[in-house]
């Protein structure tokens, strides 16, 4: 057999659409879940016992569960608690909420990473809290955590694909709906792959920039 | 909720979670021997086998796993591989688990000193023996908590099964609550079949990892 | 004339576009302590290497007790091994290693008899008399049951020792044994050593214990970018260098002490 890429072209619109799709999904959920993330780590280091338990339960089950499940959870389950979202999103609310809790974990490790003396350092200096949070802790908690934090990114945008499932018409819904009709999936899911393999490679020079940068700052410490 | 309405889908969920749980199984049993075939002939084959699959487990990580379940199933029939969607679900499955499972493992290999293969083959001990009795029991204890990480991500990961027609857990709580609306009740079952099946793997984890403490005492 | 017990000749192997070893002969009687000094990066552990086989040499030849390693015996001398073969060649020769390289998860014991086990087919009684042996030789009975870990490193060392010559080695190689020693403990591995080499262990050590090269062994060879420059009796070449890149780094060696 042969491939035949002739009707690309006739397609390259609809593909190149669908591109458009995941790459607002992925930026939307990382842009979103950044925020997310860092509340889920700051409630999984407060100093109330209860509140750690329950946020700690949510991550567990929040990264336990298939994100098509939530996805679909998100799409079907919200409209009966009156919440009727469109599928792009009702995928943006899922995603986001799941892959706050995976920046959760990230971030909380990074907090961690931070020796206890910095925070007792700023406080004989009598820095007020906040303060050194913003200008001391947080500052320092970036270098162990850049490298995660940009291959989790890469997963945003390799699971934007499950958006499919809800009917957004993303980039691997584009290229199905194409070649259910062509019957000729390989061509164009060849040309889906290569889109995805260059979206991914940006972030993978970013990872590689971020990742040289966070080694010499650790290096340095 | 109502009750009557939701029993006669039962079976079908546990049917679902049925496949769910020998996807799972098959996945993992298939994928591990290959993902350390993948990991020693990259880093202890010749070149040219170490480049094509570090080729080969790059593109795959590359792409969405769902990707590679539409090359697998759709594409197949056009090389004139026709089958069932269970197999060609778990042949994707597989390769996606094979290839992040490898880097998994070379990570546990590559904390080993090199100093202890040259020691082995100074010795004059086969390659086997060196694996078996001295290589493999030091980077155990360093590969089985990212694998079994890895574990749980494609035990969640068999829930895309459900895209190419396989009526898995997820297409059977997904069926059911559409058509009885009432995703609440059977989202809520499958999460909790999912989360059990990961609890079994991590009470499995916390296993393994007692009976290698027990059995090398690795003093380091 | 009785060919030597050990010969490199000609031993050339290249990393890449670097030269490691630009033709190196060597050769040794049996009985003999040969001690190698030189620069790190100079390439005396690639001729460690080299001669059992561990990085077989691009070109140039090893013989120990006539023996050509690598290749076959008698008629079939021009025959490459297979690694099977060279494996049973290579237990022949014994080799310690600057970081010990003792398997951590095995007891002392365990990693003396393992390898006599599962190369030479000893029982494991025989391989653990054997061992007891060994271990009382260098001074260490009574720690068998002991981790690498519970050791200080010149025990590891002469733990490593031990378990060299468990297989019955006929050669033994030393890869700098006391650089990753603390000065304290450099003088029990020196001691071992010395004790192997008046039983007539035939020895190619590499090393920077100066005192060492100049009371055990019974020729010096200085190595230099891929090369031996100089070699003769320690007297000769430590005290009386002719080459001006021996002098040199005798002089630096002289005055880091
Ligand atoms: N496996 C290898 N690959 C590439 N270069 C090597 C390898 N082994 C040794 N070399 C190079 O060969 C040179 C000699 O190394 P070595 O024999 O270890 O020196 P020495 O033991 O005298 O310090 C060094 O410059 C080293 O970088
Ligand atoms: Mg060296």
């Amino acid at each position: 057999m042969t491939l035949d890429f002739s009707t690309i072209p006739e397609v390259w619109p609809a593909l190149m659409k669908g591109a458009g799709v995941t790459i607002q999904l992925t930026l939307a959920v990382l842009i979103l879940a950044t925020p997310g993330g860092l509340l889920v780590a700051f409630l999984r280091l407060a100093p109330q016992p209860w509140l750690r338990a329950l946020v700690l339960a949510l991550s567990w089950i929040f990264r336990g569960i298939p994100p098509l499940l939530l996805l679909f959870f998100a799409f079907f389950g919200l409209p009966i608690m009156g919440l009727t979202l469109q599928p792009l999103p009702a995928a943006i609310l899922a995603m986001t909420t799941y892959m706050s809790f995976y920046f959760g974990e990230i971030f909380a490790s990074g907090l961690r990473s931070v020796p206890p003396g910095q925070a007792q350092a700023a406080a004989a200096l009598g820095i007020p809290a906040h303060r050194t949070l913003m200008r001391i802790i947080l500052p320092q908690t970036i270098p162990a955590a850049l490298p995660p934090y940009i291959s989790h990114a890469t997963e945003i945008l390799k699971g934007t694909a499950l958006a499919a499932a809800v009917a957004v018409p993303e980039l691997s819904n584009a290229a199905k709906k194409i070649f259910v009709v062509t019957y000729r999936p390989l061509e164009v899911l060849i040309v889906a792959a290569a889109i995805y393999a260059l979206l991914d490679g940006v972030l993978l020079l970013l990872q590689m920039f971020g990742e040289r940068w966070s080694n010499r700052r650790r290096a340095g410490r | 909720m109502d009750y009557t309405l939701i029993a006669p889908y039962l079976p079908d969920l546990l049917s679902g979670f049925w496949i769910t749980v020998q996807l799972s199984v098959l996945t993992l049993v298939l994928a591990t021997p290959i993902a350390t075939a993948i990991a020693l002939g990259r880093d202890l084959g010749p070149r040219p086998l170490a480049r094509a699959l570090a080729v080969l487990v790059n593109a795959v990580r590359l792409l969405p796993a769902l990707i590679v379940l539409y090359f697998v199933f759709y594409g197949g029939p056009q090389l004139g591989l026709r089958m069932k969607p269970m197999t060609a679900a778990t042949i994707g499955l597989v390769a996606m688990g094979a290839a992040y499972m490898s880097e998994d493992i070379r990570g546990g290999f590559s904390a080993l000193d090199r100093g202890q293969l040259a020691a082995c083959r100074a010795l004059g001990l086969p390659f086997g023996h060196a694996l078996r009795r001295v290589l493999l029991p030091q980077a155990l204890p360093l590969i089985v908590p990212p694998y079994m990480t890895r574990a749980i991500i494609m035990v969640k990961g068999t829930s895309l099964a459900s895209m190419v027609s396989v009526a898995d857990l997820t297409a059977e709580a997904t069926r059911a609550s559409s058509i009885t609306y009432q995703p609440y009740v059977f989202v809520l079952l499958a999460g909790v079949l999912y989360l059990a099946l990961s609890g079994v793997l991590v009470a499995f984890q916390a296993w393994v990892e007692r009976h290698l403490r027990l059995r090398y005492r690795l003093a380091r | 004339m009785p060919s030597p017990f050990v010969s490199a000749s000609n031993l050339r192997k290249t990393y890449g576009d670097f030269t490691a070893l630009d033709g190196v002969s060597l050769s040794m009687d049996r009985g003999e302590v040969v001690a190698v000094i030189g620069a790190s990066g100079s390439g005396k552990s690639t001729l460690l290497r080299c001669i059992n086989y561990l990085d077989p040499p691009d070109s140039g030849e090893v013989r120990v007790d006539g023996v050509r390693i690598g290749y076959g015996e008698g008629a079939r001398e021009d025959r490459a091994l297979p690694e099977r073969d060279i494996r049973r060649q290579r237990a022949e020769i014994g080799m310690v290693f600057q970081h010990f390289n003792l398997f951590p998860h095995f007891t002392v014991l365990q990693n003396l008899i393992e390898a006599p086990m599962a190369v030479r087919g000893l029982s494991r009684a025989e391989a653990t008399e054997r061992a007891r042996d060994l271990l009382n030789r260098v001074g260490l009975s009574g720690r068998e049951g002991a981790f690498p870990a519970e050791l200080s490193g010149g025990q590891q060392q002469r733990v490593a020792i031990a378990r060299a010559l468990c297989m019955k080695p006929r050669l033994m190689l030393f890869d700098e044994p006391t650089s990753a020693l603390d000065p304290e403990l450099v003088g029990e591995v020196i001691a071992v050593m010395r004790s192997l080499a008046e039983e007539g262990m035939t020895m190619l050590v590499v090393t920077h214990e100066m005192d060492f090269a100049a009371q055990t062994a019974s020729r010096v060879a200085f190595f230099d970018a891929g090369k031996i420059v100089e070699t003769g009796p320690p007297a000769q070449v430590l005290r009386s260098p002719q080459h001006p890149r021996t002098q040199a780094f005798l002089q630096r060696i002289l005055r880091s002490h």
